[in-house]
C-alpha cells in the first residue's frame, strides 16, 4: 500500500517537475518569462555590497525599500553560482518542495489521498503554479515556508517542532506580513476548533514581533500605502487573463465542494468561516487571492471527487456535469499554458526596448504600463514613471490618476500638462496595451492625441511595440 | 372534444398571426431601432455565413459582442420572401400551444387553459416589445415558455432531452438567459424553504442548466467582463440613459402592460397555489415573479424585459385561478351559470387585455420619415461618410444609409459612450459655433441629420449654429452637410 502511495506521490512530483520546465521549454531560455528575474537581477546589482538609499530608475526615482530578504538571498547565492543558473533552478527546486509539503500539509488535515492528491494536482496544473515557481520571487520562499510552519504547527506534541514552526514565522515576517497573518488566522481558526486557543498567544507575540521589526518603520515613514483599483474578476479568473487566478471551471467544482461540506452542516463551520474570511481579505487586498485560492483548491477537489463517488438520480446528468466541468478545466490550462507561452517579453518587446535602450540618455523618463515599468528599466535602461512595485511609494494616490488621465484623456492641453509633470521623454505603446490592457479603440484617449498631435513622434516600432517621442 | 380543443387552439393561432402579420405588412417600416440592428446583423450572416464581430458601421467602427443564434435562424429562412416579418410573427405567435400546454399540464383543464392561451396572444407588454419587430425576445419568450413546459414534465425523456438541449441554446439567444438561470437558482431555494418535496431528480437538472448558462455566458461575454468587471450588469450604458433603461416601476404602469386578468386571476393563482396548497408548480412560476421583481428594484434588467418575465408566469398562474373558479362552480348551484360566466370572461379579456394591446401595437412608433431621410444620404453621400442622427436613430441609419454613425444603442463594448452622447447632444444644442465645430471635426462628421422633433424636446427650431452658410450646407429637409 505505501509503495503504492508513493508512486503516485512521484508522478505528482514528476507532473510538476514537468509543469515547471514548461515556462523554459515555451519561452526559450534567451528570455526570463514575466518580469521578476529582471527586477532581481537588477536590485542584486544595485545593492553591490551596501543597500543603496535610492533606485533611481523605478519611478524616476524612489527610495530603495523593497522586500530585502529574497535580494540578500539571491545576492549571496550569486556568490557560489551564477545568477542565470540560480534563475532557472532555485525556483524548480523550491516548487517541488512545496509541493511535496502542500501534500503533507494536506495529509496533516486528515484529507484522504484522492482529496490530498487531487488538490495537489490542481495545484499544479493551475496558473499559479508557474506563477510561483516560474521565475525567481517572493513566493518561491513564503509558500513552502508556510507550509512547513503549519506542518510543523500542527504536531502538537513536539516541542521542538513547535519552536522550529515559531522560528519559520519569525522568518516570514522578513519576506511578507500578509503570508503571517494567514498563518495567524489558519491556526486561530483551527485552535478555536480544538478548543486550545491558549496556544495561539506564542505565534501571535512572535508575529507581531516580526511584523513590528520588518513593516512598522516603513508604515511609520510611508504610510499604509495607496492599492490600485483593479477589476477583481479578471484577477481572480484565470480565463478573464489572470496571471494566477484560477479557472471558472474549478468555482464550480469548489462550489459542488461546498454542497458536499454542507451535507455535514455545521460541522465543518471552520472552513466556512475561512472561506468567507479569505474572500473578504482577498477583496480587500488583491495579494490574498493567491491564497484565497489554495483554499479553492481543496474545495475544488472536494467537488471532483464527490461528483465522481456520489450517486445522482440521473447518471446521465451527472456524466454530463462532470465532463463539461473537466473539458472546461483543462481547456482553461490549455489557455494558461499559451498565456505563458505569449507572456511578456518576447523578442519583438525585447528588440524595441533595446532600440530605447540606443537612444537618449539613462535619465530620461519613459511611460507605460505599469506592468512594462521593470522592463523599462532593465532592458531599456531608462526610467520609467510607474511600475508594479507599488508598496511605499509616496506619491501613488497623486501618480496613478495622472496616469490614467494622462492614457484616456483626448484633451491634448491636459495631457501635454501632465506629460511635463512627469518629465516623460518617451511613450512605450505595446500592441496588448491597445488590445484590453488600457484601450481597446485605437482612438481612445492618448492614442488619439498622439496621432494628432504635432507633440509626438513615432521613433521606433515592429509588430508588437512602438516608441513615441515627445518633443 | 379533443379534436375540437386543438381546432380552437388553432384558430387562436392563425387569429393571433394575421393580426401580427397585419400590423407587420400594414407598416413600412419596423417600430423599433433595434429591429433594424437585427436586420443588419442577419444579413450580414447570410452575406458572409459569419458573425458580426466588428461593425465598421456603428460608432464608426467598434467591436461587438452579441449572441447571434436569432440572426442565424432568421437567415436560415431568408429564402422566404418577407422572412423578416414573417418568422418573428410566427415565433411569437407560437406561445399559444406552449401556454396551453402549460395550463394543461397545471390545471389538467382544457377550458382555463385555451382561455389562458387566448390571453397569451394579446399581453400588452407582450405586443409592445415584438409586434411589427424584428425582437430577440420572438425567440427567448418561447424558449423560456417551453423550458417551463419541460420542467413540469421532466419525468418524460422527450421533454428531459428538450430541456438539456434548450439549457444549451438559451444563452446563445440572449443574454435573458441570466434572468432564468436565476429564477432557478430561486426555485431552488423557495422550495428548500417551504420544505416542498421536489425529486433529486429536478435538483440535478436544475443546476445542470444553471451552470451550462452560466459557462456559455461567461465565454460569450468574456471580453465585456474584463473590460467592465462587475459593471458588466449595467451593460456600459451611459449615465444620461441610466434612469430612462433602468425606471422604476409603479403599480398602474403595471397594471397596464400585464393586463388586468392575468395580475388580478394570476395573483390569486399565486396566493392559493403558494400559501394554501403548496403548490411545486406555482413555486416555480413565482420564482420568476420574485426574480423580475428583485432583478428590476436593483436595476439589473430593464423595465421592460421585467415586466414581460412577471406577465408570462403571472398568466400561466390565472390558469390555476380559473381552474378554481370552475371547480367551485362545478361544486355549487353555479354550475348553471357556467356558460354566461364563458361569455362575460370572454368580453372581458376582449375589453381588458385585446383592446388595451390594439391601442398598443397602433401607437408603435414608426421610421418611414427617418428611413426616406437615410435613404437619399445612401444615395447621395459617399461610401466614407460619418452621419450625425440622435442616438436613437443610430440603428436605423447604419441599415438604410449604410453610412457610419457616430453613436448607436448598443452601448456594450463601445468606446468612450459616455463622452459621445454628451458630446451629440452639444452639437445639437451648443449656442457656440466652435464648440459644434470641434465636436463636429473630432467625430469626422460629414452630414448633420437634425429632424425637427428631436430639436423639439431641447424646444429648438434648428441647430443655433446652423445658418452660418460657409460651413453648413441645407442639401434636403433636416440634413446637413459640412462644407469647414
Amino acid at each position: 500500500m505505501s509503495i503504492k502511495l508513493n508512486v503516485k506521490l512521484v508522478l505528482t512530483l514528476m507532473l510538476g517537475l514537468m509543469f515547471l520546465l514548461l515556462p523554459g521549454i515555451l519561452k526559450g531560455h534567451n528570455i526570463y518569462a514575466g518580469e521578476n528575474n529582471y527586477f532581481y537581477e537588477r536590485a542584486v546589482n544595485l545593492i553591490d555590497g551596501n543597500i543603496p538609499d535610492k533606485d533611481e530608475l523605478s519611478y524616476s526615482g524612489r527610495d530603495f525599500n523593497y522586500v530585502l530578504a529574497p535580494i540578500f538571498i539571491l545576492s549571496f547565492l550569486g556568490k557560489i553560482f551564477s545568477i542565470k543558473f540560480l534563475f532557472i533552478f532555485l525556483p524548480m527546486l523550491l516548487g517541488l518542495i512545496s509541493l511535496y509539503l502542500f501534500y503533507l500539509l494536506l495529509k496533516r488535515l486528515n484529507l484522504n489521498d484522492n482529496e490530498a492528491y487531487l488538490t495537489t494536482i490542481l495545484f499544479i496544473i493551475s496558473p499559479l503554479f508557474i506563477y510561483s515557481f516560474g521565475s525567481y520571487n517572493i513566493l518561491i520562499f513564503t509558500l513552502p515556508l508556510s507550509f512547513l510552519a503549519l506542518i510543523l504547527f500542527l504536531k502538537e506534541e513536539n516541542k521542538f517542532h513547535k519552536n522550529l514552526s515559531l522560528l519559520i514565522i519569525f522568518i516570514l515576517g522578513f519576506f511578507d506580513y500578509k503570508i503571517v497573518l494567514l498563518f495567524l488566522l489558519f491556526i486561530l481558526i483551527y485552535l478555536i476548533k480544538n478548543k486550545k486557543f491558549k496556544n495561539f498567544y506564542s505565534p501571535l507575540i512572535i508575529a507581531l514581533i516580526s511584523i513590528a521589526i520588518n513593516y512598522l518603520p516603513k508604515v511609520i515613514k510611508y504610510g499604509f500605502g495607496y492599492s490600485i483599483k483593479e477589476n477583481y474578476f479578471k484577477l481572480l479568473i484565470s480565463d478573464l487573463g489572470s496571471s494566477y487566478g484560477i479557472s471558472i471551471f474549478l468555482v464550480f467544482f469548489a462550489f459542488f465542494g461546498l454542497i458536499y461540506l454542507w451535507k455535514i452542516k455545521y460541522k465543518n463551520i471552520h472552513l466556512y468561516v475561512a472561506f468567507i474570511l479569505m474572500l473578504i481579505l482577498s477583496l480587500l487586498n488583491k495579494d490574498f487571492i493567491i491564497y484565497f485560492i489554495l483554499l479553492i483548491f481543496y474545495l475544488s477537489s472536494l467537488g471532483i471527487n464527490n461528483l465522481i463517488i456520489s450517486r445522482w438520480e440521473s447518471e446521465r446528468i451527472r456524466k454530463l456535469t462532470l465532463f463539461l466541468l473537466i473539458l472546461g478545466l483543462l481547456f482553461s490550462t490549455y489557455g494558461s499554458l499559451s498565456m505563458v507561452k505569449n507572456s511578456v517579453p518576447d523578442e519583438a518587446l525585447s528588440s524595441a526596448l533595446t532600440d530605447l535602450y540606443n537612444i537618449g540618455s539613462r535619465n530620461d523618463v519613459v511611460l507605460s504600463h505599469y506592468s512594462y515599468g521593470i522592463l523599462i528599466n532593465s532592458l531599456g535602461g531608462k526610467r520609467n514613471v510607474i511600475d508594479s512595485n507599488f508598496d511605499y511609494i509616496p506619491d501613488l494616490k497623486e501618480r496613478y490618476p495622472d496616469i490614467q488621465k494622462i492614457f484616456y484623456s483626448r484633451n491634448a492641453d491636459l495631457t501635454k500638462k501632465l506629460i511635463d509633470k512627469y518629465s516623460i521623454k518617451y511613450i512605450l505603446i505595446t500592441k496588448e496595451m491597445k488590445e484590453g490592457l488600457v484601450w481597446t479603440q485605437n482612438d481612445e484617449g492618448l492614442l488619439f492625441v498622439m496621432q494628432n498631435s504635432q507633440e509626438f513622434r513615432k521613433i521606433t516600432s515592429n509588430d508588437y511595440a512602438e516608441v513615441w517621442r515627445v518633443r | 372534444m379533443k379534436i375540437n380543443n386543438k381546432i380552437i387552439l388553432v384558430i387562436i393561432f392563425l387569429l393571433t398571426l394575421s393580426f401580427r402579420l397585419y400590423l407587420s405588412f400594414t407598416n413600412s417600416s419596423f417600430s423599433s431601432d433595434d429591429s433594424y440592428f437585427n436586420l443588419r446583423v442577419t444579413q450580414h450572416i447570410i452575406e458572409n455565413k459569419n458573425p458580426l464581430i466588428y461593425d465598421e458601421l456603428s460608432y464608426s467602427g467598434r467591436n461587438f459582442i452579441y449572441p447571434q443564434f436569432f440572426n442565424y435562424l432568421l437567415a436560415l429562412f431568408s429564402f422566404i420572401p418577407e422572412y423578416e416579418k414573417i418568422i418573428p410573427s410566427i415565433l411569437i405567435s407560437s406561445i399559444i400551444f406552449i401556454v396551453y400546454l402549460i395550463s394543461k399540464r397545471i390545471t389538467n383543464s382544457a377550458n382555463a387553459s385555451l382561455f389562458i392561451a387566448f390571453i397569451s396572444a394579446f399581453i400588452p407588454i407582450e405586443i409592445r416589445t415584438t409586434a411589427n419587430q424584428i425582437s430577440v425576445y420572438s425567440l427567448v419568450i418561447p424558449i423560456i415558455l417551453l423550458m417551463i413546459l419541460c420542467l413540469l414534465n421532466l419525468e418524460t425523456k422527450k421533454y428531459f432531452n428538450l430541456f438539456i438541449l434548450l439549457s444549451f441554446l438559451l444563452p446563445l439567444i440572449h443574454p435573458t438567459s441570466f434572468l432564468f438561470a436565476f429564477s432557478l437558482l430561486f426555485y431552488l431555494i423557495l422550495i428548500n424553504t417551504e420544505s416542498i418535496n421536489v425529486t433529486r431528480y429536478k435538483k440535478e437538472i436544475i443546476l445542470f442548466s444553471f451552470f451550462v448558462i452560466l459557462i456559455i455566458n461567461f465565454f460569450l461575454y468574456k471580453s465585456a467582463l474584463v473590460k467592465y468587471g462587475m459593471n458588466i450588469i449595467w451593460q456600459n450604458i451611459p449615465g444620461a440613459l441610466f434612469n430612462e433603461y433602468f425606471r422604476t416601476f409603479n403599480l398602474l404602469e403595471v397594471l397596464y402592460l400585464v393586463g388586468v386578468v392575468p395580475l388580478i386571476l394570476g395573483a390569486i393563482g399565486i396566493y392559493t397555489g403558494l400559501f394554501k396548497k403548496k403548490d411545486e408548480n406555482m413555486v416555480l412560476l413565482s420564482s420568476f415573479i420574485l426574480s423580475s421583481l428583485l432583478l428590476m428594484s436593483l436595476k439589473i434588467i430593464s423595465l421592460q424585459a421585467g415586466v414581460l418575465f412577471i406577465a408570462l408566469p403571472l398568466l400561466i398562474a390565472s390558469s390555476k385561478s380559473l381552474y378554481n373558479l370552475y371547480y367551485y362552480f362545478s361544486l355549487t348551484k353555479f354550475e348553471k351559470v357556467k356558460r354566461y360566466f364563458n361569455i362575460i370572461f370572454f368580453i372581458m379579456i376582449v375589453a381588458l387585455s385585446l383592446i388595451p394591446s390594439i391601442f398598443i401595437a397602433l401607437s408603435l412608433p414608426n421610421y418611414n420619415q427617418d428611413a426616406e431621410v437615410f435613404k437619399w444620404l445612401h444615395e447621395n453621400t459617399e461610401k466614407s461618410s460619418v452621419i450625425l442622427a440622435p442616438i436613437e436613430l443610430g440603428n436605423v441609419l447604419t441599415y438604410y444609409a449604410d453610412r457610419k454613425n457616430v453613436a448607436d444603442n448598443n452601448f456594450l463594448l463601445a468606446p468612450n459612450v459616455e463622452e459621445r452622447l454628451n458630446d451629440i447632444q452639444l452639437i445639437y444644442i451648443s449656442p457656440f459655433e466652435i464648440k459644434g465645430l470641434e465636436l463636429i471635426k473630432k467625430y469626422n462628421i460629414n452630414y448633420i441629420y437634425a429632424p425637427a422633433y428631436y430639436l423639439n424636446k431641447f424646444n429648438l427650431q434648428k441647430i443655433p449654429y446652423i445658418d452660418d452658410e460657409k460651413c453648413f450646407e441645407l442639401v434636403r429637409k433636416d440634413v446637413y452637410k459640412i462644407k469647414c
